[in-house]
């Protein structure tokens, strides 16, 4: 079986446990528990006839991704980098934090979201959606949109 | 390195040593921390190890990976790499010390969010708050030119013959378009206070003068009401300020109007004292006192702000309006404003205001008023050619009717500011009014133009502003630019030919 590794980066707060959680263990909590280091899960995918498993590596956020520890980026094959919609701070470099990424890791697909989507006041979706384009795609860990779909799409970037 | 080597190195309780080879499988472990087989893979134990592959490639021989958790535990984990192919993988147990850390880090995480969050509501009530701002702002400046309209034709129909009917009807539209031209300017004062956009003037005024003028017009009008309004100066108070005559006058004029509408009384007291001075500023104490009635304290910014909403249009409930203007101006004023109820049911109201007083303080002498009457009675020969810039429909039929209505001018209209400088070029005028701005050419950059492109003639005549945007700076920009006056909309027809008249030679067409 094919296993990949998949380091999940960001701002702190902005939802990464929440969201390996939803997809995982297909649970949310409110509360907010800062992480601190690395967390690793493992949930196993099916991608066009073929089983993925996926290591997830979920890292303590930080404000600079040059600060994540380097060892835990040895030999990742993808990165999801997490946003907070509501808050501009979390998104405000994606791009030189993206190419910092870029750069250092030999070019390895990296999708960037925005989570908490449900936060957004209804109806302004498709407005935000237009303010936040630089990102692949918006979710939300509480009611679970997307974030499945956010997953076998990284699976099928890597197989 | 042999593991017995690092053992002794490493001697503690809380490690433990397990030694792999590259496919994973466990060579040789102790069990000091948790329980490992030996040749079984390491892969099966967390998910953590099914990339441990990459550490054998790595240039480095030793891989240091902190606080990994593993299993509800938090690690702290060596990878070292041995030249016959297996390695040695050394687990630090950390999860106490880590457990403090990630309180440390909770605090520190949920007060910088909270911070953010608070920031960004902030900075959406501000962007709200500027939003209504120029919503009010915008709208009001759009209601000018039909109340100038209103206003300035009911005001000449009040000069002409009517039965006794029509004068009351015709007094009455003429007494709510003043009232409504009244909120019209608070609500657009507010909304430049609320954009801290007004700057204060700074010129003499004799203090004196102008409450005496005040008092003598509440004392005059309230007459019939069976009410004594009385004034107080003190004698130290000085005789001449240098300040903003009209915004300090605004705030009186919103105390006495206060204490008018809520007393049930039989006196009103306007007393000014004087706090303290120091160097050239003295802290003015101006209270309003109503012996009997309850003012209600607006100060509060809820009230306020539900004030700014002129509910379904009551205009009686603008008094908070007006107030909260006040309470702005005496902000700029470097003070404050109070209302107190007082023990025998009545009201003081006080404004504490720092305003400048010149060294040699001696009493001014202002000019009087011209009466506005004396319009009516000015007779011209000849006629005054005006042009009228103006592309709004409305305010053209405005000033066209004030001005025809008198008999002294030769108006031309015009929407184009093309056609506007061919005619300054081709024929002679004695007088343009211009609006802020005609076919979205800015009256700054269209007076410019004429003084360039007019001929010799038109060059020397005055070139009135007619507009919304009378802030002080903007009146000082339209003084800068060449125009020789502003005439504020909305307007009344005494209001506009006062100000004409004013600023024409008036001589050369008697």
């Amino acid at each position: 079986m094919i296993s990949k590794k998949i380091v999940i980066v960001g701002h702190f707060g902005v939802g990464k446990t929440s969201l390996i959680r939803r997809f995982v263990e297909d649970v949310f909590s409110a509360d907010y528990k800062v992480t601190i280091g690395v967390h690793i899960l493992k949930k196993t995918v099916h991608v066009d006839h073929k089983e993925v498993n996926l290591i997830l590596w979920d890292t303590e956020g930080t404000d600079d991704i040059e600060e994540i520890r380097k060892a835990y980026l040895l030999g990742t094959h993808g990165f999801i980098f997490v946003c907070d919609v509501t808050r501009p701070a979390t998104y405000i470099n994606i791009e030189s934090q993206k190419n910092y990424l870029k750069d250092n890791f030999n070019d390895v697909p990296i999708i960037s979201i925005g989570n908490k989507s449900d936060l957004l006041p209804k109806g302004s979706i498709s407005e935000k959606k237009e303010e936040l384009d630089f990102l692949d795609m918006l979710v939300s860990a509480k009611e679970g949109n997307n974030v499945a779909r956010l997953f076998e799409k990284i699976a099928k970037l890597l197989i | 390195m042999a593991m017995h080597e690092l053992q002794r190195d490493y001697s503690t309780k809380d490690l433990q040593f397990v030694s792999i080879n590259q496919e994973g499988t466990i060579l040789t472990t102790d069990q000091q921390l948790f329980e490992l087989k030996k040749d079984t893979s390491i892969k099966d134990f967390h998910p953590f190890f099914e990339g441990i592959d990459i550490y054998f490639t790595e240039e480095s021989n030793h891989t240091k990976l902190e606080c990994v958790h593993l299993n509800d535990r938090i690690f702290d984990i060596d990878f070292i790499k041995n030249d016959d192919d297996t390695a040695v993988i050394i687990f630090r147990e950390g999860t106490d010390f880590y457990n403090r850390v990630q309180l440390i880090a909770q605090k520190r995480n949920e007060s910088i969010i909270f911070q953010e969050t608070l920031e960004l509501k902030n900075q959406i009530l501000k962007e709200k708050e500027e939003f209504k701002n120029r919503f009010i702002g915008n709208f009001s400046h759009e209601l000018r030119n039909p109340l100038t309209l209103v206003s300035s034709f009911s005001s000449m129909l009040l000069k002409t013959e009517l039965n006794l009917d029509q004068e009351m009807l015709v007094e009455a539209i003429k007494d709510q378009s003043d009232k409504l031209r009244n909120i019209l300017n608070d609500i657009i004062d507010l909304s430049i206070l609320k954009n801290s956009s007004l700057s204060l003037e700074n010129n003499p005024f004799s203090l004196r003068q102008l409450l005496k003028t005040i008092h003598l017009n509440y004392a005059t009008t309230n007459k019939t009401r069976d009410l004594d309004i009385l004034l107080t100066v003190d004698e130290n108070v000085p005789k001449t300020i240098i300040g903003d005559k009209r915004r300090f006058e605004q705030i009186i004029i919103n105390f006495v109007d206060n204490a008018l509408r809520h007393n049930k009384g039989n006196s009103i007291e306007i007393k000014i004292k004087e706090n303290q001075r120091r160097a050239n500023k003295v802290s003015l104490r101006i209270e309003v006192i109503n012996n009997n009635g309850i003012i209600p304290d607006s100060t509060s910014h809820e009230e306020i702000e539900s004030y700014t909403n002129i509910d379904g249009g009551d205009i009686e409930k603008t008094t908070g309006l007006s107030f909260s203007i006040a309470r702005e101006l005496a902000q700029l004023m470097e003070g404050e404003i109070l209302i107190k109820p007082l023990d025998n049911g009545g009201t003081i109201q006080v404004a504490n205001l720092k305003l400048a007083f010149p060294i040699h303080d001696k009493e001014i002498v202002e000019e009087k008023k011209e009466d506005d009457n004396q319009n009516n009675t000015i007779q011209l020969s000849e006629k005054v050619r005006t042009i009228i810039a103006e592309d709004n429909s409305v305010t053209q039929m405005t000033a066209l009717k004030i001005l025809v209505g008198t008999g002294n001018f030769d108006n031309r209209v015009f929407t184009d500011p093309k056609d506007l400088l061919d005619a300054v070029d081709k024929d002679d005028y004695d007088l343009i009014l211009m609006s802020s701005s005609i076919s979205q050419v800015d009256a700054v950059e269209l007076i410019s133009l004429i003084k360039e492109f007019a001929n010799d003639h038109n060059k020397k005549i005055p070139i009135l502003a007619v507009t919304t945007k009378t802030s002080a700076s903007d009146i000082a920009d339209y003084r800068r630019a060449g125009f020789k006056d502003v005439v504020k909309k909305p307007y009344t027809d005494d209001e506009l030919l006062k100000t004409i008249y004013k600023r024409l030679n008036l001589k050369k067409f008697k």
